[in-house]
């Protein structure tokens, strides 16, 4: 038995026409996690002004196996880039160029979107898929130039908020 | 305690943005890095962010550059910045991130002195990029 991976596109509201032309789309919320509602990843990636996109693996027309969260920022020295939030392949999907697909489609994409880099963040301990992006060309500016990632969290910035006393 | 006002950047404010944007590269001794071209002022300092998303707790205030002028330093603009940054954050920000280079230790105890967490040492995140001529040679394949 042969898979039949597909990429579907999400967030452009481009949908895939399967073999029998029938035209079909799978929600993103198969992905619904229970930290973010699905009322929410619904309103924040297809309302009016998207906070991210989603491209969507899809494994004989009806499973869907693996996605990928993108959305653009700025680099104020090179530039547009396209910003990997997330990328995840099922396990018992992996090893079959699922993850090469997704990562050589948003390499295309984000030629199209005159984007000068994709960035994302990896966990130290993440080897295999430090390894899968090294292997593609990525380079840890974490090591290479010492950046380090940051964040003021709800609290401190109610604080940061409040008027200071002068 | 200096006169100063923040506002919104607007279309005539780009070739300000792009000189402090090249003075951040240089006190970052990255300058060479700055790819983007250009050049009597009133524009001191200058935060620049847009909004990301973490799909675990939603939109989150990205702070790109932030940068204040050597000598309009120690006057409370950058702590002003940081507070109309903070009010933003009201339309539904969870959190503001950034990056801060290791060797930059006046910006770190700036942070770390309103409250900001290190991500990268307390989770062990790097950050990593893929240029655009691995991604040539990717989406040739």
């Amino acid at each position: 038995m042969e898979h039949q991976v597909e990429l579907t596109e999400r967030g452009e509201f481009i949908y895939y026409l399967s073999h029998t032309d029938n035209l079909h789309s799978r929600p993103v919320w198969t992905f619904s996690t229970t930290w973010c509602c699905v009322a929410e990843l619904l309103e924040d990636g297809f309302g009016e002004t998207p906070c991210y996109h989603c491209v969507i693996a899809e494994v004989n027309d009806v499973q869907v196996v693996g996605f990928a969260m993108y959305y653009l920022t700025y680099d104020p020295w090179v530039g547009k880039q396209l910003y990997l939030e997330e990328f995840y392949v099922m396990a018992e999907y992996r090893g079959l160029g699922i993850g090469s697909e997704v990562l050589r489609y948003l390499s295309d994409l984000a030629m199209k979107l005159r984007c000068t880099g994709i960035m994302f963040v990896v966990a130290e301990n993440n080897e295999p898929s430090m390894q899968f992006y090294k292997r593609r060309g990525a380079e840890d500016l974490s090591e290479g130039e010492g950046w380090r990632l940051f964040r003021f969290d709800k609290d401190s910035l109610v604080k940061m908020a409040a008027p200071s006393e002068e | 305690m200096a006169k100063f006002i923040l506002r919104k950047a607007e279309p005539k404010d780009v070739s300000d943005i792009l000189r402090l944007i090249k003075e951040l590269a240089k006190f970052e001794e990255m300058e060479e890095q700055v790819k983007l071209t250009e050049k009597g002022y009133t524009v001191i300092a200058f935060a620049m962010y847009y909004f990301t998303y973490d799909p675990w707790i939603g939109k989150l205030l990205y702070l790109e550059d932030f940068y204040v002028m050597q000598q309009y330093r120690g006057l409370g603009i950058g702590s002003k910045i940081l507070q109309v940054l903070s009010e933003v954050m009201k339309t539904r920000c969870s959190s503001m991130h950034f990056i801060v280079a290791e060797n930059n230790t006046k910006s770190i105890e700036f942070y770390k002195h309103r409250g900001a967490t290190d991500l990268s040492y307390e989770e062990g995140w790097r950050l990593f990029a893929i240029n655009k001529m691995e991604l040539v040679k990717m989406s040739g394949k």
